[in-house]
């Protein structure tokens, strides 16, 4: 039994650790934009918000607390954003996550995968993965610093608590391109 | 910004003696006081005593926060043609910094092309004594604002954030300041 339990979280160690080497290979690379939010983070946004009487309200503030921390990597480049895919399939292949759901719209593929947590509403992990998305973004007139940027690719990393009831809120409040999509999940 | 002998000597102490007190900390203020007369570089030590907020209707974890709040300690590094090579050094030695003392970081945003912002803390959850803000702008430069008090409230010290413009920092260039971000 013992030994199962060691087995079990060396292998937790590992996937855990290949998911952040995913992000911190890309993270410092050239052409990617990257974000990270720790726990800390949330847990203050969520307490200023906290006086919220609307219940709804509450929740979502109650599950941000429990996310312990979000990542996105963009890039607006093809070859970058080819080795993205590489790596988040290889990433996959390890790393047992649940495909939640994957939708194909010409060019633009959106895929969620999933961990699953203490019941089927709740997960410990999750990655977003968009590609395809220079089809949009090229329209939008997403501007950094007044300069026209396309974004081609967006992995979104997302630990912690997660109810995925409480995630199309998430998106809402967040303006990452192909968030939209989580609308989805919590359906 | 040029101190006569006797304040620096003093302010030279005051910081040791403060150093000595919270030794994490001593690295991050050794590199302010290391740099605050070097070229290229600006400081502003700003306590908020002096910075007047007269004009503002504080809620009252606003005002809370505003009072425990010490000082603003800022350091900014200007980038100009000939010290580009300079500037590649200080951004090292800045995340040498910030990477090794025990600074919590709060989040971490941006890329390669045009700049990157940094938002860590140091204390405890309930009560924070240091704010760090890191920006730079490939073009134009870091800068560094240390939000130094004792026990503050990380929430409501964060509700402070859209109140910036209205307070009234006397004669620093706080617009300037503000320019980075």
């Amino acid at each position: 039994m013992k030994k199962i339990q060691i087995s079990l979280i060396l292998v937790m160690i590992t996937t855990m650790s290949f998911g952040q080497n995913l992000f911190t290979d890309f993270e410092n690379m050239d052409g990617v934009t990257s974000i990270v939010v720790n726990n800390k983070m949330f847990s203050m946004l969520s307490s200023i918000e906290i006086n919220s009487s609307d219940a709804d309200e509450q929740q979502f503030w109650d599950m941000i607390k429990n996310i312990t921390s979000l990542k996105v990597l963009t890039t607006g480049d093809v070859g970058i954003a080819n080795d993205m895919t590489k790596r988040v399939k290889q990433y996959l292949n390890k790393s047992n996550l649940d495909e939640l759901m994957r939708i194909k719209d010409g060019d633009q593929m959106v895929s969620m995968y999933i961990r699953e947590g203490k019941d089927e509403f709740h997960v410990t992990e999750l990655l977003m993965f968009v590609n395809g998305l220079k089809e949009i973004t090229s329209d939008q007139n997403i501007s950094i610093n007044g300069e026209k940027r396309d974004i081609e690719t967006v992995i979104l990393f997302l630990n912690g608590d997660i109810d995925l009831r409480q995630i199309s809120t998430l998106s809402e409040k967040m303006d990452v391109p192909g968030v939209k999509h989580f609308k989805k999940a919590g359906q | 910004m040029k101190f006569s002998s006797i304040k620096y000597l003093f302010l030279v102490i005051s910081i040791f003696s403060l150093g000595l007190s919270c030794k994490f900390d001593q690295t991050l203020q050794e590199y302010f006081v290391l740099n605050q007369e070097a070229s290229n570089f600006v400081v502003y030590d700003i306590p908020m005593s002096l910075v007047s907020s007269n004009n503002i209707n504080f809620t009252g974890d606003q005002k809370e926060a505003f009072e425990s709040i010490e000082k603003l300690n800022i350091l900014g590094y200007r980038l100009e043609e000939n010290n580009l090579n300079q500037f590649e050094i200080e951004l090292q030695n800045i995340h040498e910094i910030l990477n090794k003392e025990p600074f919590e970081e709060l989040l971490r945003a941006g890329n390669n092309n045009d700049g990157k912002i940094i938002l860590k803390y140091l204390g405890n959850n309930d009560a924070i004594d240091e704010l760090i803000i890191f920006g730079r702008i490939n073009t134009k430069g870091f800068i560094i604002i240390r939000v130094l008090g004792e026990n503050m409230n990380p929430n409501k010290v964060l509700t402070l954030g859209n109140l910036i413009n209205q307070l009234d920092f006397g004669q620093v260039p706080v617009n300037e300041v503000m320019e980075f971000f």
